[in-house]
């Protein structure tokens, strides 16, 4: 199992390397938010050539939805990767395959729509299309990603293991929207992570929102951590997403030695310990009304 | 100019007939396993096959939704269910779950339709999942006209797009804002509206201290303005959502559409403003553009959740009429009067008013007031009335 983790900028790349981490995902700018940076094509070819000769993998990350007026700069994007193709482009939309595959990097791509792949026939549906892999829904807890990763036979599953988890993906301008009905400069809302969400019966329950060019998230109050459950099921697992947004530097820098040698992990609860979902709880997400 | 299918919302077996009645081409309505309003509003499958037969026999269509997105544990008995909707005849599905796109091939007798779920927002997509065995396609609601009619006019299989009611704030089929803050799964039929709770904002630790409260929540899709372009773009169906909402509102948005497309397609279209009123006589939450006209902008958003909605005062649907006494025998929906007026409303989209003199319950005592839900009273009506027809107050 490989740790994936995200980059601000390339003079990361090494801290991140000695501290244990194998996959190095960017963001190429204008088909991604999101991310503390984004990087041009060109930036990213560069990369991907370094990686090369210096060792680990370089994934790129396309984390928006795609609309028509994406899709030429997509095209650019798939077109520029060619020469030298990243290790894998992570995609949130479907577009990305479909285009991938007149270029011959299908099977390049994994598809993590943050919903959506819940089953084995899921699975089996995605393994027949000729990916490279699917991130499981984050739905779902570790005993699942465990059975489902069990019968993925030839289609590489990931998860997201560390970080709040994304929530809701709207393309309204949400946050700017309120600002301006409160007479506040709009652009105080654009890729600003001091925003909160506090529901009027839930005192203290306070949910990051961030807004970009492609929309507004909302994301959950307290964060997943995946320490027991990587140690667990690293063997049937690919790769672990671990998320930057809303932590600090410190604390995500600690969350990835600790993945990577487990000794650290009492040291990353001593320091950074709070604002975790309990360890052991269920993932607050498995309630459904489907067999009323 | 092809002319597009209305399909309207069925909740159960009396808003599927009123949905038929009232213009629409097609119900849609939820499985008891396997749809999205799991809790309400959901049809064994008798209901199915009595809905069925109804819509057929006026040459209409149905079609049922499995769109929840499957856990492993719901996979068991999916193939089962999807036979039994084949055996009763339905006319297609609504799928989201790769798992239950696969099923397409060995059910070629059912359309398969991918439902906005999926969030279907580009031509390149749409290709995706043509090849899979979907046979139509309900778009995203987060696009705007030009963005449709670019995938219509270049898709390879039928497009459907929303027209009226309630909007997912986020992209559908990606959120999980209520599994988050009640433990019910959103794309499993367990939605709680979380986006359109009461949030305050808060900036670091501070709390922006005077500022109103606002809701993530939007207004409803009101698209009569739309209608023709959606129309020459050919758009293979227009969708209302709304299968929990009342056979009042099911019945006036289906007729008003109904008019309007027909309107079209006649090339003898009104001003707007006529479908627009005869719509507002049945919504019940504002209502604006969606994202038709781009990305909205602050005024389409629910921001104060308190502010006052409309109301509307359905009160009564007909159950049947006799000629030689001039009374109609109806259900009582909401409270009305000896003395009121009311507005008769019928699938032939006349409209008449007249004043209440005579109201007797189901024993023929004269009554005054009629305040129990569902409760069979006798009416006087000046002219003839056919079951389904529906009597509102008019304030």
């Amino acid at each position: 199992m490989r740790l994936v983790v995200t980059l601000r900028d390339w003079s990361e790349k090494l801290r991140f390397s000695a501290l244990g981490a194998d996959v190095f995902l960017v963001h190429p700018t204008g088909l991604s938010g999101l991310t503390p940076s984004t990087f041009s094509f060109e930036e990213i070819q560069g990369f991907i050539r370094r990686c090369r000769t210096e060792g680990g993998f370089l994934y790129v990350g396309l984390n928006q939805m795609i609309h028509g007026k994406d899709l030429p700069l997509l095209e650019t994007f798939l077109q520029a990767m060619v020469p030298q193709p990243p290790d894998a482009i992570v995609a949130f939309d479907l577009a990305v395959l479909e285009r991938a595959r007149a270029y011959g990097l299908s099977d390049r791509v994994i598809y993590r729509p943050v919903t959506l792949n819940t089953n084995s026939r899921d699975i089996a549906f995605f393994r027949s299309a000729g990916l490279k892999g699917i991130t499981l829904s984050s739905t779902l807890n570790p005993e699942e990603w465990a059975d489902l990763a069990r019968v993925a036979a030839g289609l590489e599953i990931s998860v997201f293991a560390h970080g709040h988890l994304d929530l809701f993906y709207s393309r309204r301008r949400l946050l700017t929207n309120h600002l301006m009905r409160l007479g506040i400069e709009k652009r105080e809302g654009i890729q600003n992570s001091e925003w909160r969400l506090e529901e009027e019966t839930r005192p203290g329950q306070r949910l990051p929102i961030w807004e970009d060019d492609a929309g507004t998230h909302v994301f959950s109050a307290r964060k997943r951590e995946s320490f027991a459950a990587l140690r667990s099921h690293s063997s049937l697992l690919s790769d672990a997403f671990l998320d930057r947004l809303f932590l600090s530097d410190a604390e995500y820098e600690a969350a990835l030695a600790a993945y990577a040698d487990p000794r650290l992990e009492a040291a990353f609860w001593r320091d950074f310990g709070s604002g975790y979902l309990p360890k052991g709880a269920p993932v607050p997400a498995n309630a459904g009304g489907i067999r009323p | 100019m092809r002319r597009p299918e209305l399909l309207a919302p069925a909740g159960d077996l009396e808003r599927l007939r009123i949905a038929l009645r009232y213009g629409a081409d097609a119900v849609y309505l939820g499985g008891q396993p396997y749809s999205l309003r799991s809790r309400t509003a959901v049809f064994p499958l008798d209901s199915i096959r009595e809905g069925v037969l109804y819509a057929h026999s006026l040459g209409k269509k149905v079609y049922v939704t499995v769109n929840a997105v499957f856990r492993e544990e719901d996979l068991l008995g999916l193939r089962d269910y999807l036979d039994s909707l084949d055996d009763i005849g339905i006319d297609g599905v609504i799928v989201t779950a790769p798992a239950a796109v696969a099923e397409a091939s060995t059910h070629p007798r059912m359309s398969f339709h991918l439902s906005t779920q999926q969030s279907v927002t580009n031509l390149e997509t749409v290709r995706f999942w043509a090849k899979t065995g979907i046979r139509r396609i309900v778009l995203a609601r987060e696009l705007d006209l030009g963005e449709i009619a670019e995938i219509v006019a270049q898709s390879p299989i039928e497009c459907e797009v929303f027209i009226h009611g309630g909007m997912c704030s986020s992209y559908s089929g990606r959120c999980t804002l209520s599994n988050e803050m009640t433990g019910r799964d959103a794309n499993r039929g367990g939605c709680a509206h979380s986006c359109r709770w009461t949030y305050s904002l808060v900036r670091g630790e501070d709390p922006l201290l005077g500022a109103p409260a606002f809701s993530l929540g939007a207004k409803d899709l009101q698209a009569v303005r739309f209608i023709p372009a959606l129309c020459a773009m050919g758009v293979a169906s227009l969708k209302i959502e709304g299968r929990m909402k009342s056979p009042h509102y099911v019945a006036t948005v289906v007729s008003v559409y109904r008019r309007l497309i027909d309107d079209v397609m006649a090339g003898r279209l009104l001003a707007l403003d006529t479908y627009d009123s005869l719509l507002a006589r049945g919504e019940n939450r504002p209502t604006g553009p969606g994202f038709f006209e781009g990305i909205p902008g602050p005024e389409q958003q629910l921001s104060d959740p308190g502010a006052p909605k409309p109301s509307q005062s359905f009160v009564a649907i007909v159950e049947g009429y006799d000629p030689s006494l001039g009374m109609a025998t109806v259900s009582q929906r909401n409270v009305f009067s000896i003395g009121d007026l009311l507005e008769h409303f019928s699938p032939a989209g006349e409209l008449r008013q007249f004043r209440l003199i005579d109201l007797r319950d189901a024993e023929g005592m004269a009554i005054e007031r009629a305040s129990h839900p569902q409760e069979m009273l006798r009416m006087s009506v000046p002219w003839p009335v056919e079951p389904l027809d529906m009597f509102r107050k008019v304030n």
